[in-house]
């Protein structure tokens, strides 16, 4: 008996066969689009959250160096290097602070010596103007590159992941005579630049080898004060924030450079600005002109408020989304279960006559719906699985396959049960 | 005694537009009848065989068949009741297109859970016994009007039914085809098998051992 439902779903398999074939690809495809939007949405989700928790719930201040000429020679002076003491002291006393983040995220181009990068790399190239980046000294030609300098709280916090090769490691913040700078790439760069790779190129005047250890992920992005704005780091080559163990004119540029950063506070300015002036003390350095931006008195935070809540309304329009492509499956899948159970109708009258019961006439259909969703769903699985999807999304779609079947069950049952086979014997005249 | 319908009414529709196919209708049929049933149009034949059949069960009244209450089955217990009892033959055949002569015969058995090789055999001796042997595999579409009738009479007879239903089976077919058809019935009839046959002809119908006429749903 079942081997006989079997043969008659085979064999309503192969009558139907591109109608068939046609609604396991659109099960398939329906199902593929609610796991791929399910994944999307889930991200965006996390991403709203991520996004509100960070920018929104708590401050981020900006810290600004504008030292005096004074303060400044007296910082340089070759002999004395006690004022970069203090000042090493004053940034190790930032990162260790509990009330707060501070990061370090800092734009300064290098100029990659001898060899050319596309214009999309060049430091002027978003704002139209290359004119400048491209340098003769010598025999040498010199191509400004836009790059950023950051700290390692940098890549939690912006969620920013290396996709090939590896991270920095803490040794990579550490600089030491001679060794090779590491940099990871933006994703732009994955066509002119391999793993391994080194060049050489000037850092804040002096010039250094870079080495190449990994690619940042596509659609990463990081705040910039100075645009207001988030920015890809596709096309941007990110530089570890270097500790230098000894003093000379490159490591003093970097220090001092380095105070200028970001700060993610969980108290208001006020505090923020206090515990900040404090360790300033601390460090023996309260005349010196290093400070707290006061977001009230200059451009406020907002482009990241905004993002947050577009990202909120994102999540909220893939939820409709959602909705929307799981009511179009259900109806097409309805819709052609009932066309083939019509279109089969009239051999379900002759097993009826032959001794079928409804009950095996409602096993096949569901049966042959059953399998047609299995398969649909078997399929879209498979290109989910290839896509990277998460376990979840997997999930969901099953539940969801077995929603629909549910379904598509019900409504064959109400289409058999008002099926007219009582025409099937009606001879006419 | 066989059949014993008493005062039997089918229905259909509601309201204004109801219509009695069947109204208080009352019948005997006795093992080994060859019973023709004749009638204008709409007069009710067709619900008639449904009934006979545990297709349709009737609204009022009760069908006996043997020493069973068929208008008290449920759904299974009819299907099994057609299946072990009744043999069909219609006007267009009732074949499926998309399977073989062999195919089409070996389905009441397949429900009947019969063993491949008892139903090679079935087969196999009532294709020889009318004469379409050569068209085991061949598909409906290939087959002529009598052909057809002829594979669908060896459908209902592989089971070896009590009662053979036949609702118009000359209908599709031109008179030769439809004489050798009435032929066969005849034949299996005088086997031991009740026929019930509905015909408008009044010459097929009088090969039968017992005609009734119907009108609006009752005996006339
Ligand atoms: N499924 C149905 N729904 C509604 N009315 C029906 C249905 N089947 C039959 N009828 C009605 O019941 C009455 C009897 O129909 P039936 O088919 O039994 O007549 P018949 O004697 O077989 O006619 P014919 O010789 O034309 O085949 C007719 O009036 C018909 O319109
Ligand atoms: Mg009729």
């Amino acid at each position: 008996m079942v081997g006989n439902c079997i043969g008659q779903i085979r064999r309503m398999f192969c009558n139907n066969r591109l109608v068939i074939s046609m609604m396991i690809m659109l099960v398939g495809i329906s199902f593929f689009v609610t796991g791929q939007t399910f994944v999307t949405k889930e991200k965006t989700d996390e991403s709203a959250d991520d996004y509100t928790k960070k920018y929104v719930d708590s401050q981020v201040y900006w810290t600004a160096e504008n030292l005096s000429d004074n303060n400044y020679y007296r910082y340089t002076k070759a002999e004395n290097s006690e004022y970069y003491n203090r000042l090493q002291k004053f940034k190790a006393s930032l990162f260790q602070q509990e009330e707060f983040c501070y990061m370090c995220i800092t734009d300064q181009m290098i100029q990659i010596i001898n060899k050319r990068i596309p214009d999309i790399f060049l430091s002027g190239y978003e704002e139209g103007d290359i004119e400048y980046d491209i340098n003769k000294v010598g025999n040498q030609t010199l191509y400004s590159a836009k790059a950023i300098e950051v700290s390692a709280n940098f890549f939690d916090y912006y969620n920013i992941k290396v996709e090939n090769g590896k991270k920095f490691s803490d040794d990579d913040y550490i600089y030491k005579e001679g060794k090779n700078i590491p940099i990871l790439l933006g994703n732009e760069y994955k066509k002119y630049f391999e793993i391994g790779d080194t060049f050489n190129a000037y850092f804040l005047c002096d010039s250094f080898c870079f080495e190449v250890i990994g690619f940042i992920k596509p659609q990463s992005f990081f705040y910039v004060r100075g645009v207001d704005d988030f920015l890809s780091c596709e096309r941007y080559i990110i530089l570890p924030a270097l500790d230098v163990n000894k003093r000379n004119s490159f490591s003093q540029s970097l220090l001092l450079q380095q105070m200028e950063g970001m700060i993610v506070s969980s108290v208001d300015y006020k505090k923020t600005n206090s515990i900040y002036k404090r360790l300033l003390k601390d460090a023996d350095l309260e005349n010196w002109e290093l400070s707290l931006i006061d977001p009230n008195a200059k451009r406020s935070v907002s482009t990241m408020e905004a993002y947050a809540g577009m990202t909120n309304q994102v999540a909220y329009q893939f939820k409709n989304i959602l909705i929307l492509i799981l009511a179009f499956t259900c109806v097409a899948v309805i819709f052609n279960v009932l066309g083939i159970l019509k279109k089969n109708s009239y051999s379900f009258g002759v097993e009826l006559l032959c001794g079928a019961s409804y009950h095996i006439i409602f096993m096949e259909s569901i049966g042959l719906v059953s399998s047609i969703i299995f398969i649909g769903d078997f399929l879209a699985s498979i290109g989910l699985i290839i896509v990277d999807a998460n376990i979840e999304a997997l999930l969901l779609l099953q539940i969801i396959a077995l929603f629909v079947i549910l379904i598509s069950c019900i409504a064959s049952y109400l289409y058999l049960k008002q099926m007219n086979i009582e025409d099937i014997i009606g001879g006419k005249e | 005694m066989l059949i014993k319908l008493n005062n039997i009414s089918v229905e259909y529709g509601k309201g204004n537009t109801q219509i009695m196919a069947l109204n208080n209708f009352s019948l005997e049929v006795e093992q080994g009848t060859f019973l023709s049933i004749i009638g204008k149009s709409g007069s009710g034949k067709s619900t008639l065989l449904n009934v006979l059949g545990g297709i349709r069960k009737p609204d009022y009244g009760e069908y006996i068949y043997q020493d069973q209450l068929v208008n008290k089955m449920n759904d299974g217990e009819a299907a099994k009741f057609r299946n072990k009892n009744i043999g069909f033959v219609v006007q267009h055949f009732a074949l499926i297109q998309e399977k073989t002569v062999y195919d089409n015969i070996a389905l009441p058995l397949i429900y009947q859970k019969i063993k491949k090789n008892e139903i090679n055999k079935r087969i196999d001796y009532i294709l020889d016994k009318l004469s379409i042997s050569e068209k085991k595999y061949a598909y409906p579409s290939q087959l002529s009007g009598g052909q057809c009738q002829r594979v669908a009479i060896a459908r209902a007879l592989v089971t070896k039914p009590t009662l053979i239903l036949a609702d118009e089976p000359t209908g599709a077919l031109d008179e030769e085809n439809g004489k050798k058809i009435i032929r066969l019935l005849k034949q299996i009839n005088e086997q031991g098998t009740t026929v019930i046959m509905v015909t408008h002809d009044l010459e097929l119908a009088k090969q039968g051992t017992k005609i009734i006429k119907m009108r609006d749903g009752k005996l006339e």
